[in-house]
Protein backbone atom coordinates (compact mmCIF):
# COMPACT_ATOMS: atom_id res chain seq x y z
CA UNK A 1 0.00 0.00 0.00
CA UNK A 2 2.78 2.45 1.06
CA UNK A 3 4.90 1.29 -1.86
CA UNK A 4 1.99 2.00 -4.21
CA UNK A 5 1.56 5.53 -2.77
CA UNK A 6 5.25 6.29 -3.28
CA UNK A 7 4.94 5.08 -6.85
CA UNK A 8 2.01 7.39 -7.51
CA UNK A 9 3.87 10.37 -5.95
CA UNK A 10 6.95 9.60 -8.06
CA UNK A 11 4.88 9.36 -11.19
CA UNK A 12 3.18 12.67 -10.37
CA UNK A 13 6.56 14.35 -9.70
CA UNK A 14 7.95 13.12 -13.03
CA UNK A 15 4.83 14.36 -14.83
CA UNK A 16 5.13 17.77 -13.08
CA UNK A 17 8.79 18.16 -14.06
CA UNK A 18 8.04 17.17 -17.64
CA UNK A 19 5.13 19.64 -17.84
CA UNK A 20 7.17 22.54 -16.38
CA UNK A 21 10.10 21.89 -18.73
CA UNK A 22 7.72 21.64 -21.70
CA UNK A 23 6.10 24.96 -20.76
CA UNK A 24 9.54 26.56 -20.30
CA UNK A 25 10.72 25.38 -23.69
CA UNK A 26 7.57 26.76 -25.33
CA UNK A 27 8.09 30.08 -23.54
CA UNK A 28 11.73 30.21 -24.68
CA UNK A 29 10.85 29.77 -28.36
CA UNK A 30 8.02 32.03 -29.48
CA UNK A 31 5.74 30.92 -32.30
CA UNK A 32 7.12 31.39 -35.81
CA UNK A 33 5.96 34.62 -37.46
CA UNK A 34 4.86 35.43 -40.98
CA UNK A 35 6.47 38.43 -42.69
CA UNK A 36 5.20 40.13 -45.82
CA UNK A 37 7.52 41.71 -48.40
CA UNK A 38 5.78 43.66 -51.16
CA UNK A 39 7.37 44.10 -54.58
CA UNK A 40 6.35 47.56 -55.76
CA UNK A 41 7.94 49.76 -58.42
CA UNK A 42 10.90 47.40 -58.88
CA UNK A 43 11.69 47.49 -55.15
CA UNK A 44 11.35 44.95 -52.31
CA UNK A 45 9.57 46.67 -49.42
CA UNK A 46 11.08 46.39 -46.86
CA UNK A 47 14.46 45.79 -48.46
CA UNK A 48 15.96 44.55 -45.18
CA UNK A 49 14.03 42.34 -42.77
CA UNK A 50 14.96 40.70 -39.49
CA UNK A 51 13.71 37.09 -39.27
CA UNK A 52 14.33 33.97 -37.24
CA UNK A 53 14.55 30.30 -38.21
CA UNK A 54 11.07 28.86 -38.63
CA UNK A 55 9.49 32.16 -39.71
CA UNK A 56 7.81 32.37 -43.09
CA UNK A 57 8.59 35.18 -45.51
CA UNK A 58 5.89 35.88 -48.11
CA UNK A 59 6.72 37.90 -51.20
CA UNK A 60 3.76 39.57 -52.98
CA UNK A 61 4.25 41.11 -56.42
CA UNK A 62 2.26 44.32 -56.90
CA UNK A 63 4.00 45.29 -60.16
CA UNK A 64 2.59 44.79 -63.64
CA UNK A 65 5.58 42.73 -64.71
CA UNK A 66 6.70 39.39 -63.23
CA UNK A 67 9.46 39.26 -60.62
CA UNK A 68 11.23 36.67 -58.47
CA UNK A 69 12.95 36.66 -55.08
CA UNK A 70 15.95 34.41 -55.66
CA UNK A 71 18.88 33.74 -53.29
CA UNK A 72 22.25 34.93 -54.59
CA UNK A 73 23.41 31.29 -54.66
CA UNK A 74 20.00 30.14 -56.00
CA UNK A 75 19.40 28.11 -52.79
CA UNK A 76 15.89 29.53 -52.53
CA UNK A 77 13.61 30.91 -55.21
CA UNK A 78 10.00 32.05 -55.21
CA UNK A 79 9.77 31.26 -58.90
CA UNK A 80 8.00 33.66 -61.22
CA UNK A 81 5.49 35.89 -59.42
CA UNK A 82 3.04 37.56 -61.77
CA UNK A 83 0.97 40.59 -60.73
CA UNK A 84 -0.73 39.96 -57.34
CA UNK A 85 0.80 36.49 -56.97
CA UNK A 86 2.63 35.51 -53.78
CA UNK A 87 4.87 32.74 -52.44
CA UNK A 88 6.08 31.98 -48.92
CA UNK A 89 9.43 30.50 -47.94
CA UNK A 90 10.30 29.12 -44.49
CA UNK A 91 13.49 30.57 -43.01
CA UNK A 92 16.21 28.11 -42.04
CA UNK A 93 19.28 28.71 -39.86
CA UNK A 94 21.77 28.22 -42.67
CA UNK A 95 19.92 29.91 -45.50
CA UNK A 96 21.51 32.49 -47.80
CA UNK A 97 20.14 35.87 -46.81
CA UNK A 98 20.76 38.14 -49.79
CA UNK A 99 18.48 37.81 -52.77
CA UNK A 100 17.57 39.50 -56.06
CA UNK A 101 15.13 39.39 -58.95
CA UNK A 102 16.46 36.99 -61.54
CA UNK A 103 14.70 38.97 -64.30
CA UNK A 104 15.84 42.40 -63.09
CA UNK A 105 19.29 42.01 -61.48
CA UNK A 106 19.38 45.61 -60.22
CA UNK A 107 16.59 44.70 -57.74
CA UNK A 108 18.34 43.52 -54.57
CA UNK A 109 17.41 43.06 -50.89
CA UNK A 110 18.33 40.93 -47.88
CA UNK A 111 17.07 39.19 -44.75
CA UNK A 112 18.95 39.19 -41.44
CA UNK A 113 18.79 36.27 -39.03
CA UNK A 114 18.04 37.13 -35.36
CA UNK B 1 26.77 58.07 -75.97
CA UNK B 2 28.58 56.68 -79.00
CA UNK B 3 28.12 57.78 -82.59
CA UNK B 4 25.39 55.24 -83.41
CA UNK B 5 23.40 56.07 -80.27
CA UNK B 6 23.77 59.77 -81.03
CA UNK B 7 22.62 59.20 -84.62
CA UNK B 8 19.57 57.26 -83.34
CA UNK B 9 18.67 60.06 -80.92
CA UNK B 10 19.04 62.67 -83.66
CA UNK B 11 16.89 60.58 -86.04
CA UNK B 12 14.19 60.29 -83.39
CA UNK B 13 14.33 64.02 -82.71
CA UNK B 14 14.21 64.86 -86.42
CA UNK B 15 11.27 62.51 -86.84
CA UNK B 16 9.41 64.49 -84.22
CA UNK B 17 10.38 67.84 -85.75
CA UNK B 18 9.51 66.73 -89.27
CA UNK B 19 5.94 66.43 -88.08
CA UNK B 20 5.90 69.74 -86.25
CA UNK B 21 2.29 70.26 -87.25
CA UNK B 22 1.48 67.07 -85.36
CA UNK B 23 3.97 67.24 -82.52
CA UNK B 24 3.99 64.56 -79.77
CA UNK B 25 2.55 67.16 -77.36
CA UNK B 26 -0.60 67.31 -79.49
CA UNK B 27 -1.35 63.60 -79.41
CA UNK B 28 -4.55 62.44 -77.73
CA UNK B 29 -4.55 59.80 -74.99
CA UNK B 30 -5.60 57.14 -77.52
CA UNK B 31 -2.82 58.14 -79.91
CA UNK B 32 -0.30 58.10 -77.07
CA UNK B 33 -1.54 54.61 -76.13
CA UNK B 34 -0.93 53.50 -79.73
CA UNK B 35 2.63 54.87 -79.70
CA UNK B 36 3.38 53.05 -76.45
CA UNK B 37 1.88 49.82 -77.75
CA UNK B 38 3.98 50.03 -80.93
CA UNK B 39 7.11 50.91 -78.93
CA UNK B 40 6.55 47.77 -76.82
CA UNK B 41 6.07 45.62 -79.92
CA UNK B 42 9.27 46.98 -81.46
CA UNK B 43 11.31 46.05 -78.41
CA UNK B 44 9.73 42.59 -78.37
CA UNK B 45 10.74 42.23 -82.03
CA UNK B 46 14.36 43.19 -81.23
CA UNK B 47 14.34 40.65 -78.38
CA UNK B 48 13.18 37.84 -80.66
CA UNK B 49 16.00 38.68 -83.07
CA UNK B 50 18.45 38.52 -80.15
CA UNK B 51 17.14 35.11 -79.11
CA UNK B 52 17.54 33.88 -82.67
CA UNK B 53 20.99 35.31 -83.40
CA UNK B 54 22.89 35.57 -80.12
CA UNK B 55 24.53 32.74 -78.23
CA UNK B 56 25.43 34.90 -75.23
CA UNK B 57 23.47 33.74 -72.10
CA UNK B 58 23.31 37.31 -70.68
CA UNK B 59 21.85 38.62 -73.92
CA UNK B 60 19.32 35.78 -73.92
CA UNK B 61 18.25 36.53 -70.32
CA UNK B 62 17.88 40.22 -71.10
CA UNK B 63 15.90 39.51 -74.29
CA UNK B 64 13.56 37.13 -72.44
CA UNK B 65 12.98 39.84 -69.80
CA UNK B 66 12.14 42.37 -72.51
CA UNK B 67 9.59 40.00 -74.05
CA UNK B 68 8.06 39.10 -70.66
CA UNK B 69 7.83 42.71 -69.42
CA UNK B 70 6.69 44.42 -72.61
CA UNK B 71 4.04 41.76 -73.18
CA UNK B 72 2.81 42.27 -69.60
CA UNK B 73 2.60 46.04 -70.10
CA UNK B 74 0.74 45.68 -73.39
CA UNK B 75 -1.66 43.22 -71.78
CA UNK B 76 -2.46 45.81 -69.10
CA UNK B 77 -2.82 48.54 -71.72
CA UNK B 78 -5.27 46.46 -73.77
CA UNK B 79 -7.25 45.58 -70.63
CA UNK B 80 -7.50 49.27 -69.75
CA UNK B 81 -8.60 50.23 -73.26
CA UNK B 82 -11.24 47.53 -73.14
CA UNK B 83 -12.44 48.79 -69.77
CA UNK B 84 -12.63 52.31 -71.17
CA UNK B 85 -14.42 51.02 -74.28
CA UNK B 86 -11.79 52.71 -76.46
CA UNK B 87 -9.35 51.74 -79.19
CA UNK B 88 -5.78 52.98 -79.64
CA UNK B 89 -5.39 55.27 -82.66
CA UNK B 90 -2.60 55.02 -85.21
CA UNK B 91 -0.70 58.27 -85.79
CA UNK B 92 2.41 59.85 -87.31
CA UNK B 93 4.63 59.01 -84.35
CA UNK B 94 3.70 55.30 -84.29
CA UNK B 95 4.48 55.17 -88.02
CA UNK B 96 7.76 57.01 -87.54
CA UNK B 97 8.81 54.58 -84.82
CA UNK B 98 7.98 51.60 -87.04
CA UNK B 99 10.01 53.08 -89.89
CA UNK B 100 13.00 53.62 -87.61
CA UNK B 101 12.66 50.10 -86.24
CA UNK B 102 12.80 48.59 -89.71
CA UNK B 103 16.22 50.13 -90.24
CA UNK B 104 17.46 48.80 -86.91
CA UNK B 105 16.07 45.32 -87.68
CA UNK B 106 17.90 45.33 -91.03
CA UNK B 107 21.12 46.32 -89.29
CA UNK B 108 20.78 43.82 -86.44
CA UNK B 109 20.01 40.90 -88.73
CA UNK B 110 23.18 41.60 -90.72
CA UNK B 111 25.40 41.18 -87.66
CA UNK B 112 26.68 38.07 -85.85
CA UNK B 113 28.62 37.13 -82.72
CA UNK B 114 30.07 39.82 -80.45
CA UNK B 115 29.28 42.48 -83.01
CA UNK B 116 25.59 41.61 -82.81
CA UNK B 117 25.57 41.43 -78.98
CA UNK B 118 27.21 44.84 -78.62
CA UNK B 119 24.93 46.50 -81.14
CA UNK B 120 21.81 44.92 -79.62
CA UNK B 121 22.82 46.10 -76.13
CA UNK B 122 23.69 49.61 -77.33
CA UNK B 123 20.42 49.88 -79.21
CA UNK B 124 18.46 48.71 -76.16
CA UNK B 125 20.13 51.41 -74.09
CA UNK B 126 19.54 54.23 -76.59
CA UNK B 127 16.01 53.03 -77.38
CA UNK B 128 14.95 52.93 -73.71
CA UNK B 129 16.61 56.30 -73.07
CA UNK B 130 14.73 57.89 -75.98
CA UNK B 131 11.39 56.28 -75.09
CA UNK B 132 11.75 57.13 -71.38
CA UNK B 133 12.46 60.74 -72.25
CA UNK B 134 9.37 60.85 -74.45
CA UNK B 135 7.12 59.13 -71.89
CA UNK B 136 8.39 61.08 -68.87
CA UNK B 137 8.67 64.55 -70.37
CA UNK B 138 5.99 64.62 -73.06
CA UNK B 139 3.40 61.86 -72.67
CA UNK B 140 2.78 61.75 -68.91
CA UNK B 141 2.39 65.55 -68.52
CA UNK B 142 -0.11 65.60 -71.43
CA UNK B 143 -2.24 62.50 -70.69
CA UNK B 144 -5.71 63.52 -69.53
CA UNK B 145 -7.27 60.26 -68.35
CA UNK B 146 -6.05 59.48 -64.78
CA UNK B 147 -6.08 55.69 -65.32
CA UNK B 148 -4.07 55.96 -68.53
CA UNK B 149 -1.65 58.34 -66.77
CA UNK B 150 -1.24 55.86 -63.89
CA UNK B 151 -0.45 53.04 -66.31
CA UNK B 152 2.17 55.18 -68.07
CA UNK B 153 3.74 56.11 -64.73
CA UNK B 154 4.02 52.40 -63.87
CA UNK B 155 5.36 51.74 -67.37
CA UNK B 156 8.02 54.42 -66.97
CA UNK B 157 9.29 52.76 -63.80
CA UNK B 158 9.61 49.48 -65.69
CA UNK B 159 11.39 51.03 -68.67
CA UNK B 160 13.79 52.93 -66.42
CA UNK B 161 14.75 49.59 -64.85
CA UNK B 162 15.27 48.24 -68.38
CA UNK B 163 17.50 51.21 -69.17
CA UNK B 164 19.65 50.42 -66.10
CA UNK B 165 19.75 46.75 -67.05
CA UNK B 166 20.78 47.65 -70.63
CA UNK B 167 23.48 49.94 -69.23
CA UNK B 168 24.86 47.01 -67.19
CA UNK B 169 24.80 44.80 -70.27
CA UNK B 170 26.60 47.37 -72.45
CA UNK B 171 29.37 47.66 -69.82
CA UNK B 172 29.67 43.88 -69.50
CA UNK B 173 29.97 43.41 -73.26
CA UNK B 174 32.69 46.04 -73.70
Amino acid sequence: MVRNSIGVYLLFAVFLIWTVSAVQSVAAEPDPSEHIIEIVGFKYIPDTLSVKAGDTVVWINKDIVPHTATADDLSFDTGELKKDESTGIVVTKDMTLSYYCIYHPSMRASLSLE
Amino acid sequence: MNLKQFAFAVTLLLSFQAFAADSPEDLSDLEIAHVAYVADLIDIQYAHIALALSTNPDVHEFAKTMIRDHEAVNEQALALLEKLGAEAQDNFLSQSLQKGAKEIVDELTSLRGDEFDKRYAENELSYHKAVNDLVGNTFIPNIENPEVKKLFEAGLEIFKAHEKHAEMMVKKLQ
